[in-house]
């Protein structure tokens, strides 16, 4: 990926959505051979309340959080194909935990992308609010279509150090 | 020959798969133990015997900076190979952690044949 001249507290949303989308796609291949289809057209907002969600911040020469949401259907899809088990020996628990280490692995290849320089910190992935709202106040939101559903991620910039 | 490996990370998910692509990548391995920070390991490691540690970076209670500092300064961990896993891509830390003795670093998210890349390398020459 081509370093981007502009410092990433001064991108637009319609800058950071592209970088956001090339994270999750480059974790999803790799890590469980769920294929992107590129940016959905569903708006990102509020999402229902039975998405599972992971959350985290980010702390360096940016700092701000990062999270991304997904329905219960395609977290199930994901954890098994991340585990290499089968969706009906998953328990809820660790369907949770894999989306929260899908969360650190897209913050961390996003956030290498956004300053591949700068060493980043980020704190222990969490269960997120499935009520948070996902763009707006600030953040910015990307919802991207999978070939097993959707993913919606959301990034908030906040200062630089 | 086999080797003896800890895999050291606060993802379970993650351990596993780790474990997994030990397999996959043809690595020989012999015994394969877990820890979930570098507490953990630290623990592990006075009670068995590893040739191999696999750590992340960001983990709780101490982390794998942390971990390798001990590491470094401990005579009895001086045969110790010590593979990086991590989602931190910077150059910055990439050169802490070979500075403070890592052999190798790899970036998630990877694939298996990554992980088998760098096991060779850092264990060549190794009877």
């Amino acid at each position: 990926m081509e370093t981007t001249e502009l410092k990433p507290t001064e991108l637009k949303p319609t800058e950071l959505k592209p970088i956001m989308e090339l994270a999750v796609a480059e974790v999803l291949e790799a890590m469980c051979f769920i294929s992107s289809e590129g940016e959905s057209p569903e708006a990102a907002g509020q999402y229902p309340p039975d998405w599972i969600c992971g959350e985290l911040d980010f702390a360096g020469n940016l700092s701000g959080s990062f999270g991304i949401a997904v329905p219960p259907a395609t977290g199930a899809t994901i954890a098994a194909n991340f585990l290499g088990e089968d969706e009906c020996d998953l328990s809820e628990e660790q369907t949770m935990e894999v989306i929260c280490e899908l969360t650190n692995m897209v913050a961390g290849t996003l956030l290498a992308n956004l300053d591949s320089r700068s060493a980043f910190t980020l704190s222990p992935p969490r269960p997120g609010h499935s009520a948070a709202r996902a763009a707006g106040d600030g953040r910015t939101g990307c919802t991207v279509a999978l070939d097993e559903g959707l993913i919606a991620t959301w990034l908030e910039i906040r200062d630089r150090a | 020959m086999p080797y003896n490996v800890l895999i050291v990370d606060d993802s379970p998910g993650m351990r596993k798969v780790i474990r997994k692509m030990l397999g996959q990548s043809g690595f020989a391995t012999d015994l394969c133990v877990e820890a979930g920070d570098g507490c953990e390991a630290l623990d592990v490691l006075s009670k068995q015997p590893v040739d191999i540690v696999f750590t992340d970076i960001n983990m709780p209670n101490m982390n794998g900076e942390e971990l390798m500092e001990k590491i470094s300064v401990s005579p009895e961990y001086k045969h110790l190979l010590v593979l990086v896993v991590s989602t931190d891509r910077s150059e910055e830390r990439m050169q802490r952690m070979l500075a403070l003795g890592a052999k190798g670093y790899v970036t998630k998210p990877f694939v298996p044949r990554t992980l088998g890349y760098a096991l060779t390398k850092m264990t060549a020459g190794r009877a």
